[in-house]
């Protein structure tokens, strides 16, 4: 089991992750991580490999502190915990083949015996449905898809009990992006891998996540089962999002919720609950006092001094913002999309 | 018609990239471009703007824009064009702006090459602002000061200001947050209802289905089906587009579920 406890973490003094709790149970689980460009998906998940520092908090694996390790038990630690990135390139070397790649990795972990490695690789590249053969390409050679495939094998490689899914699905095309897919559930089940999946993609964590946590600014703002969550938000944030999924089928087209304005930056935050400039439903309150994150039964939280009234479906979001809400251009850097 | 392709082929070598591939584009209307990456969406959109000779495509066939054919036409003869009567937009808005130069300087420089007098300039410019919602503010900032969201709309204004009557936008939301897109896609249906003739060229077919009044399906240089949105979407009746439609996660949630 996966435990984050009340994780900070600043960037040149700017905090941009602020207090975030996860708890990933033992395998088969998945847990999906979602929010805009900024909300801190992907510094949390490079925190929990420790891939950069943390200003506050801990993060325990099977009860020990990831952060206190070294030496031979971090790298044993590292071996449990893989991770899978948007962009298959990136981490594989353009000029080494598959089977090499994945063989370098099982030589710096001292895996298997020698005799055993063309044997392993096979099995890892089967596993992940690619023939045999792939290991003599290049990655040059191969699809985006097959590509992703290799970035499974190599990390499934070490035997991990942990992934970390960053996007795994994103840069795929849509056939090839389900058939990804269809191969990250079955290996869930045959391997009992949890793992932590970074999308912007709801429909996806949906299929994949048992669990939700909604991140808005480096703060959860609402977290629970991903079935409870996505049909009954108690958060307008995360009822946002949800109505923001562009849908195909007509019986699905509901009225969006509009948004104002952009969404603010981390070095700047709003006061307050951090939402509320953006928020339809926001009181004078939510400017001032910081909501909580409190639990509300059946395993969900939220972070909102009007989850009651949006559990009892008594708040209209569909509010239209006028032009001068719906941008603010008051000058802050930040650039959407650089996560996506 | 205001946008009209008929038989378009383009080939690189030996290989046929677009494959007699026929499609109009009226005024007031959205249509949507599908497809996979590689299946030739995006060359579709660069020869309307007559770049494909210019990549070293052999290209056949006729794009008229009001009749007016833009296959074979010189450089000259599409300077007017392109960029003016038909504009762009890509899926990255932050590549297509110089980073060194304030928004304002943008406008004023497109908007001085298309002819516009200097003494218009800032009364188009901030009117074009104020269409596509945002505040004359914008002209004064360089583009890393401006979201994602916020620079596809200003994209979108520069077309506006020179007047275009036909926008291409290949993948305009593909690399913006979830809610931003949903506020660019609303932009394009207000375009579209005040007389824009709209070609959206998406991978994503729920973007499509949220903007688009007529699809357009293509694989492998091919259309393999052309019809209305909810014609097509709902009942598809390529092989293909059946499969596309197959492998679309869907959100089996909806929000008011909950109590079931």
């Amino acid at each position: 089991m996966l435990e984050a406890r009340h994780l900070s973490i600043d960037f040149d003094k700017v905090r941009v992750v602020d207090d975030v709790s996860l708890t990933l149970p033992d395998g088969p689980w998945g847990l999906g991580l979602v929010g805009e460009s900024g909300s801190g998906k992907t510094t949390i998940a490079r925190a929990i490999l420790r891939l950069i520092a943390l200003a506050e908090g801990t993060v325990y694996f099977d009860g020990v502190d990831v952060g206190a390790l070294r030496g031979s038990a971090l790298r044993a630690m590292r071996r449990r915990m893989q991770v899978v990135l948007q962009d298959p390139d990136g981490t594989l070397d353009p000029r080494q083949k598959v089977g090499s790649a994945i063989r370098e990795v099982l030589r710096a972990h001292r895996v298997v015996i020698k005799a055993d490695e063309d044997d392993t690789i096979a099995r890892l590249l089967s596993e992940v449905d690619l023939a045999a053969e792939i290991a003599d390409r290049l990655p040059h050679q191969l699809s985006g898809g097959q590509r992703q495939r290799v970035s499974l094998a190599r990390a499934l490689a070490l035997e991990p009990t942990v992934l970390i899914l960053d996007e795994p699905t994103s840069a795929l095309d849509v056939s090839v992006q389900a058939q990804v897919l269809e191969l990250i559930e079955s290996l869930r089940e045959r391997r009992e891998l949890s793992y932590i999946l970074i999308s912007h993609n709801l429909a996806v964590v949906e299929r994949l996540c048992e669990s939700l946590t909604v991140l808005y600014l480096g703060r959860v703002v609402e977290e629970g089962p991903t079935q409870r969550v996505l049909a009954q938000p108690a958060h307008p944030y995360t009822a946002a999002l949800r109505s923001a999924v562009p849908e195909i089928d007509a019986v699905s087209n509901q009225r969006r919720i509009v948004l104002p304005g952009t969404p603010a930056n981390v070095a700047d935050p709003p006061s307050g609950c951090r939402f509320h400039p953006r928020c339809p439903a926001a009181l004078a309150r939510c400017a001032v006092e910081t909501p909580m994150l409190v639990a509300i039964g059946q395993g969900r939280s939220v972070a909102c001094h009007r989850s009651a009234e949006m559990l009892a479906g008594t708040l209209d979001l569909l509010v239209t913002p006028t032009t001068d809400e719906l941008v603010d251009v008051s000058g802050h850097d930040e650039s959407s999309g650089d996560e996506e | 018609m205001r946008l009209s392709i008929q038989h378009l082929t383009l080939r690189m070598n030996t290989r046929v990239i677009v494959d007699d591939l026929s499609l109009d584009v009226d005024d007031g209307e959205i249509v949507g471009l599908v497809g996979e990456s590689g299946s030739g969406k995006s060359m579709t959109a660069t020869s309307v703007l007559g770049l494909a000779p210019r990549l070293g495509f052999g290209v056949s066939g006729s794009i008229t824009l009001d009749g007016r054919e833009l296959v074979g036409a010189s450089d000259r003869q599409l300077r007017d064009i392109r960029g003016r009567r038909i504009a762009m937009i890509f899926q990255s808005p932050s590549g297509a702006f110089n980073p060194v130069m304030r928004v304002g300087e943008v406008f004023e420089r497109t908007l001085r090459l298309h002819g516009v007098a200097s003494n218009e300039v800032a009364v188009r410019a901030a009117r074009s602002c104020e269409e596509v919602l945002l505040p004359a503010l914008v002209l004064r900032r360089y583009p890393h000061q401006l979201s994602g969201g916020q620079l596809q709309r200003v994209a979108i204004a520069l077309a506006l200001a020179l007047d275009a009557e036909v926008l291409l936008a290949d993948e305009p939301t593909s690399a913006l947050d979830v809610t931003v897109q949903a506020e660019i896609l609303t932009l394009l249906t207000t375009l579209r209802d005040r007389g824009m003739a709209i070609l959206l060229i998406s991978h994503d077919l729920g973007v499509v289905a949220q903007a688009a009044d007529r699809v357009a399906v293509m694989r492998a240089g091919k259309l393999v089906e052309v019809g209305s949105t909810r014609q097509v979407l709902d009942h598809p009746r390529d092989p293909y587009t059946q499969t596309l439609l197959a492998a679309v996660p869907r959100m089996a949630a909806r929000p008011g579920d909950a109590h079931a």
